[in-house]
Order: C-alpha cells, then structure tokens, then sequence
C-alpha cells in the first residue's frame, strides 16, 4: 500500500488515527506496532514474518551486544550486521550475484547454467536492513543506550510512515518520541500540511512528468535524438526528485500526525554548486548512512589517497544499494570519482571553484548519471549517453517534442522548475500577520490535497471502445 | 513530555523570548504572543478539522452513496479482488495495485472527480489524457497512433504482420472461390491517418511504411479480389465537395452518413462491373436535418461533465432505425439496436430483403462481415443495391461460423473493416481451415 493512493486516505488512515488518537498513551506503541506489520502486511503478505524477524533478532542482537565485551562484542556486532545483510544479498542481489559468478565461471571456461528462483523483493528491505545496522553500530559503538522494550523497538524499527523509504533514522534521534509523545493541534496540522505537500509532488508533479520520462526511455533506440534525449534526462531528474522526496514529505509529516520529528531528507538538491553538496542535499540520510558507517571507519575523512578510493568504494556501494545492475554500479562510480575530483581540487586549491556556471553544470553532470541508471541495460545507457552528446543521431522520429510537452505539462514543468530551483526559504519572508500566512499556507495545502485526490481519481479512468477488448 | 522534547521547546521559547524583548515593550509582547498562539492554535484546529471532513465525506460516500452521480461509461467491468489471501501469501507483485484499483473503482466521488479533472484538463488546456483535441475540435484516439506506431516502426513486425494478413486473405480468399463467391475488401481510412490536417502538433506522426498501406499495395494487385479503393472514394468526395458536412464524425472515430455515401456506391459499382451488369441507381437524398450522434468513443474517452452529443447534418428521408420502406425490409435480431456491439446475437444480427418488385434489377446476395465501420453504409442505403444483404459483426462472430452459415445463393462476401486495426480483424481467419 503507498500513502499516495485512495485507499490509505480514506481507510487506512482514518482508521488507524480514529484508534490511535483516544489511545492511552502507554498502549500507543503496542498500537501503532500492530498498525506498522499490518500496513506492511497488506502489501507483501507473508514477508512480514520478515520484519517480524528482523525486529525481534535485532532487539535480541543489541541486548546481547550490550552485555558483551571487547571481542566478544566486535565478533558478536559483526555477526549481526551479516545476520541483517543475508537477507538483504538473499533477495535483493542473489541473481546480480549469480550472473557475475556465471560470467566469471564462463571466462575461465566453465560452463554451469545456474538459475536463481524469481523471487519477489521484500518492500523496503534496503532501509529497514539499513536502520537496523545503524541501530546496532550505535549501540556497538556505545552511542546510544538499547532499549529494553522489545514493543518499543519494534516501533522505531517498523513505523510504517518510514518502514518502505525513509528516511533512514538513526535511533538516537528518535529516542525519546519512541518512548513518549506529545499529540498536539500545532503538530497534527503541520504534519498535515507536510503530507500534503508531498501527495502533491508525488500526484502533481512526478507522475506527470514521470509519463513524460516513461514515453522517452521506452523508444526504440533509432527513434532517440539529441533534445528528446534531454528532455527524458530531465523529467526523470524532477521525477525522481520529486516522486522521492514527495514520499518523504509524506512520511515526515505523518510521523508528525504522529507525534515523531523525522529528520530531512532532501533540502533542493538541483541548486547544489557540486556534487559533493548535491549529496549533502539528496537522500540526505543513506548519505550520511554511508558517511558515519562506511566512510569515516575506512578512514576517508583523513586527506589521504586512501580517502579517494574510500569515497569511490562508498559511492559504487551506494550505487548498489539503489539496485542490483551493472548500470547502478557504473552510475555509484562516476558520483565518487566526481567527488574524488571535487576533493582533490579543494584540497589542492583551497575551494571547489563556483559561480554561475556551477548550478547547471552539477544539474547537468546529475542528469547525465540519472539518464543512465534509468536506461533498461548498459548498451541502451551507453547509447543514450552518445545521444546525449550528439554522437548517435536518429534514424526515424515518429514523436515530436511537443507530443511530450502538451500545455498541460508545460504548466507542470514550470512548477516543477520553479520549485526546484527557486530558495523557497523566501517564501516564508512573503505575507504578512503570522495568524494570516498560516491561514493562507493552510488553506493553499488542502487546495493541493483536493487537487491530489482528483487527480488520484483520474488516474484511474480507464474506458474501453467494447466490452469484450 | 521527553528530555529531548522539552530540550527543543525550551530553546525555541528562549529564542522567541529574547526576540520580542528587543522589538517591543515586554507586556505588549506578551499579549501579541498570546493572542497569535491562540489564534494559531484556531487555524491549525480548523486545518484538521477540514481534512478530517474531507477524508470523512470521502468514506461515507462510498459507504452509503449520499449523492448520486452519473456513472462513467468504460465499458469495463470493475476491478475485482479475488483469491486475496493466496495472492498475498505467494507475494503476488500486483496485489497493492489491485487492492487499490479495487477501491478505486469503488470510490464514491470516483465519477465526478475523473470528469472534474478531465474538465480542468480540457478547458484550462484543451488537451485530454486520451485524446488528441484537434482543429474544428476534432477528436483522435490517441491509443490508435501508438498501435500504430508500434505495429509499423520495426521492419520485421511490419513484414511478419503483413505476412500474416495476407496469407489469411489468401485463405479466406480459396475458401470462398471454392464456394463460388467473391471476395470484397473495402478497408476504410482510420480517422487519424485521413484527417491528417485536423490534428494537433502534439500528435505523432505516422509510420511512412504504415501496415495498411503495405497491405494495400499488394491487395491491389490480386486479380482475384474485388479490392474497394475507400481512401480514394472519400477524397473524391472532399474534392468534389459534394458532402455537406465532413465525412467523420468530430467525436467519434466512424465514418457518418456522409463518409458512407461517398464509398457507398463505389462497393456498388465494383461488383456491378464484376458482375457485367449496371449498377441499380442510388438512392436521392434531399431535405437535411441535424440528427444528434448519441455515441461518440472519442467524447466518451474525453469523460466530461456535459454531453458532446454532436448534431450531424443528414437527409430526412433516411430511415432510423432500420425502418422497413417500399424497397425492401428488414429482418432484425431481437438484441439489434443499431450502432452498439450487442453481447450476444444470432450469426446475422439484420438481413435485408428487397421487396420482389425490384429484385430484377438488384445485384446478387451478399453477405457483409465488417465491424462497426460497416453500420453506416445502412443509413446511406447500400442495401438498395443488392437482392440481400446478410449483416454478421466481427466482435460477435468469427469467420468460420459466419461463412458456414451463409445461405445458398449468396455471390459477394464483403470485408468493411477500420484499416488502422487490419491486424485485429484478420486474426479470426486463423480459424478458416482447407475445405472439407
């Protein structure tokens, strides 16, 4: 079940809160744990038995690390964070792993057809697999205390406003809200108001645009020229920004309905001046997952070579954890080697050289890794890259540009554009009396949730010339 | 209340606090503070309480349908949730989404939100999800350009589809001539590929090796065919302007009265001059009237609140539906009501017998096998030509029944077909097998 869809408004939703909210307090997390697994439930069935396991071991595992010392601890540690990954390489990266063997076994000769079963990937397995082993590193590294109760955990560790895409959170931040929190009218509205918002980037913006990025990476290669190219490129960097971080507006402002304060997730990534601030603004939580857990113990934050093949280490396991194919693997590597390259010019010149070209040329150094992670394989990625650069021309084009850009995306574009790029932080300077630019900020987020909800509705339209077709 | 929480509150409190202290006097900003906390608090109580109504007259409409709504018309049944249980224990990647579509369909403003937003679409933008607004607003099916498209832009497909069609032909073809009958094909223009001019900038172009036409060519050259040249007929209607009104219809994708009047005599003249005998005169027509269409696909597609029913120009002296006049009558299934596909039918839902006065100068028996396409040319009065007219749809019947149950005595089996979807309607051959 995704939030954006008219059965969690209307009937998940409501239920749970019309329960949650006269809820003594200290039953709330027996509730809202009951809530995560059944919401979880709904849309993978019996994987939940999954998280069920992953929440009781990782409870069991921080207990056990607790009263452990020295290497019983590091070995003890170690073993949980390979407990977690299993599941994760299992479903997840069993067939990339398979082929690469495959490949390997072929180069030398040998031929053993292996097939890995299809299995269905568990929903959210990469961030839940991820929290866990920040949980547990934490308490390894005695930075934050375990809890003592396993509802309480099973909380932190299935909220199912956060279980299926983040943000990752570190236990730490939360800690206290697990325990106890307030419901408050301030609170409910605002989380209210962040939901909304992200329902309509992810209605609005992303799936409108996301048509436009879904029609381009479908033609045929010699149906692909230069500007359609680009303009696949692009509505795909807006659509993966805004289909992302529309989802994690809405998970930290249910997490507010809630009484939890999430952390940010995105903060206008496509005005970074590099790419090293385009990940200080991008999916800030994985990053900072690889920066505290990766990163740093490889010793990449000392100015050192080693620091340079950390990061790209970092990014290519980055890349990874996006998805399991060689162009994901490809796409981490170019992010950290243009990283390297910021690096050693900032340590070698003092400062990452910025100005009016900065903005667009980290947009477009972005879009380029983006195109090729959305391309099926690498030979397509490869060819979508020469187009791109004007090396391949097409050999037939039955869709015009305007056959993508009808007016009613236009105006989409230019929402998308304005929001994007524009330092919204200057729109809370606009207004007048605080009373009346809060009227006026709530009154513009529930014309966006009635707009969301409409547009939800048509999406579902779909009328056929017969009966029988 | 927690540590951290209270650690956050204290600082912003003290962070408030040290600025109103330096801006105004410290009881008038405690009152000001006062005042926009409670007035906050009142805006933020009416915020939820809003949503909170919204969500609610959401559910309860669809719980117990409060307004009522006009439905729309898909033509498609609604999505059903079956086997829920198995498909979640088996991890059945389509659940979520069917579980959605499931409520979807359920939902109780379902109907006027589809059109409100389909409104918002058409007038703010006229352009629609579905289809392409065109000039004089003419309405193209957008889903027919990328059927199209995709069947023509490999080479490969191209020449396996083609293949495929013609070897079909070619069987129906034998089948027939051993029986004694002719084959007619009269493929027809889609409305996309002969109003090329009305349509939009933002519509696709297409193929220049376009499935129909590479079919053409070659259906041309058979000998052994009647091959009905319909694209040619209708531009010489549009050059010659004798049609009073366009030969489509703006909201749907047929031919009208006028499309069928202009190739009409064209099938007539055809098999007149295979036959070597003249061609019976055509109906006149005279005294127009505007006859409202009542369907119209592409309006419907366009799913808005107010009714597109186009007002065509036709000549009062044609009969509808289907009344029996001094020339012939007709012999209807009772499930028959003109234009819509019925569900269930006997093989031919109409015959058509001319009355035996005028026999002698009619051409022989013939069966026309068509879909929706063909319903027109009963309006413009083809049937006049012919001793019978033996009436079967493609999407209630196929082939083989069809050409098993014609009567004796039948000498033309007429094909009227939307070229644009040649494919669709030649796979039924597959069933035409070698004659017994």
């Amino acid at each position: 079940m995704v939030f954006s869809s008219n059965i969690f408004l209307f009937v998940f939703l409501p239920s749970f809160l019309l329960l949650y909210v006269p809820t003594p307090r200290r039953y709330k997390n027996h509730l809202l744990l009951l809530a995560n697994l059944l919401f979880y439930a709904l849309g993978t069935g019996t994987y939940v038995l999954l998280l069920a396991i992953s929440v009781i071991a990782n409870y069991v595992f921080a207990r056990i690390i607790l009263q452990l010392a020295d290497r019983w601890k590091t070995y003890f540690f170690w073993l949980s964070v390979v407990f977690n990954l299993s599941f994760l390489v299992y479903y997840k990266y069993r067939a990339f792993l398979l082929g690469i063997s495959d490949s390997a076994l072929h180069f030398f000769g040998v031929d053993i057809p292996v097939t890995a079963p299809e299995l269905v990937l568990p929903l959210g397995i990469s961030f839940f697999t991820f929290q866990a082993i920040s949980y547990l590193a934490d308490v390894y590294l005695e930075q934050v205390e375990p809890t003592k109760s396993l509802v309480d955990f099973g909380t932190y560790h299935s909220l199912f406003p956060q279980l299926l895409a983040g943000p990752i959170v570190r236990y730490s931040e939360v800690a206290a809200q697990v325990v106890t929190r307030n419901l408050t009218w301030e609170g409910a509205a605002e989380g209210t108001y962040r939901f909304t918002l992200g329902l309509g980037k992810k209605l609005l913006i992303a799936n409108p645009i996301g048509s436009v990025s879904e029609a381009i990476f479908s033609l045929p290669q010699a149906e692909l020229g230069f500007v359609v190219a680009w303009l696949g490129a692009f509505s795909y960097g807006l659509q993966a920004y805004y289909d992302f971080a529309g989802y994690s507006d809405m998970a930290i402002g249910l997490g507010r309905i809630l009484g939890f304060k999430l952390p940010e997730n995105f903060n206008q990534p496509f005005r970074a001046q590099s790419i090293t601030e385009f990940w200080r603004r991008w999916h800030i939580t994985l990053f900072r997952w690889f920066r505290d857990y990766v990163f740093i113990p490889l010793g990449g934050s000392r100015p050192s070579v080693r620091s340079y093949f950390a990061l790209v280490f970092v990014f290519v396991l980055c890349g990874l954890w996006h998805g399991p194919t060689p162009n994901f693997v490809i796409w981490g590597a170019y992010q950290g080697v243009l990283m390297a390259i910021e690096r050693y010019v900032a340590i070698r010149y003092g400062r990452v050289q910025r100005g009016i070209w900065a903005m667009p040329l980290t947009f477009g150094l972005t879009v380029l890794g983006f195109a090729f992670i959305r391309c099926s394989d690498l030979s397509f990625g490869w060819h979508y890259l020469s187009v791109m650069v004007g090396i391949s021309r097409p050999e037939v084009v039955y869709y015009p540009i305007w056959y993508y850009l009808e007016a009613d995306k236009q105006f989409v574009y230019a929402v998308a554009i304005f929001f994007a790029w524009f330092p919204v932080e200057r729109l809370s300077a606009l207004g007048t009396a605080g009373g009346v630019r809060l009227a006026v900020k709530y009154a513009s987020a529930f014309v966006v949730m009635a707009l969301s909800v409409i547009s939800l509705s048509a999406s579902s339209f779909n009328p056929f010339i017969y009966f029988r077709f | 209340m927690s540590p951290g929480v209270d650690a956050t509150y204290v600082a912003e409190a003290a962070n408030t606090a040290s600025l109103s202290v330096t801006a105004e006097p410290p009881g008038h900003a405690a009152r000001r503070s006062l005042a926009g906390r409670i007035s906050d608090k009142s805006i933020s109580i009416l915020y939820v309480a809003l949503v909170a109504c919204f969500l609610a007259v959401g559910i309860v409409q669809t719980l117990f349908p409060i307004w009522q709504f006009e439905p729309l018309d898909e033509r498609r049944e609604p999505t059903v949730l079956d086997d829920y249980l198995t498909r979640l224990a088996r991890h059945d990647p389509q659940l979520p989404a069917t579980l959605s579509g499931w409520f979807d369909d359920k939902f109780g403003f379902r109907a006027p939100f589809i059109r409100l937003y389909n409104e918002m679409e058409y007038r703010l933008f006229n352009v629609s999800a579905r289809e392409y607004i065109g000039e004089n607003d003419f309405l193209f099916e957008k889903r027919f350009f990328d059927y199209e498209i995709k069947n023509s832009r490999s080479a490969p497909v191209l020449e396996r589809n083609k293949g495929l069609i013609l070897t079909h032909l070619r069987n129906l073809n034998d089948y027939l001539a051993r029986r004694g009958i002719k084959l007619v094909i009269v493929p027809i223009p889609p409305k996309g590929d002969f109003y090329r001019e009305y349509l939009p900038i933002s519509a696709p172009r297409l193929p220049e090796r376009f499935l129909p036409y590479e079919v053409e060519v070659t259906l041309k050259n058979w000998t052994n065919v009647i091959y009905v040249d319909a694209n040619a007929a209708l531009r010489a209607a549009l050059d010659a302007k004798t049609a009073q009104a366009a030969l489509y219809y703006r909201s749907d994708p047929h031919l009208n009265f006028w499309g069928a009047l202009a190739i009409g005599p064209a099938i007539a003249n055809s098999i007149a001059a295979d036959a070597r005998i003249g061609m019976p005169p055509w109906r006149k027509f005279s005294d127009y009237y505007r006859w409202p269409y009542p369907a119209g696909s592409d309006q419907r597609f366009l799913g808005l609140f107010g009714s597109f029913t186009e007002n065509i120009l036709v000549p009062k002296n044609i009969e509808f539906p289907f009344a029996d006049t001094n020339l012939g009558y007709w012999e209807k299934d009772p499930n028959f009501h003109g234009f819509e596909a019925m569900n269930e039918s006997s093989i031919f839902e109409y015959v058509y017998h001319t009355r035996d006065i005028y026999l002698s100068d009619r051409l022989p028996p013939v069966v026309i096998y068509g879909d929706s396409f063909a319903d027109h040319f009963a309006l413009a009065g083809l049937q006049d030509e012919f001793a019978a007219v033996y009436r079967s749809r493609e999407n209630n019947r196929q082939l083989k029944e069809v050409v098993d149950a014609m009567p004796q005595g039948i000498k033309y089996f007429l094909l009227i077909f939307n070229e644009g979807t040649i494919d669709r309607f030649v796979y039924p051959l597959f069933d035409v097998g070698p004659t017994p």
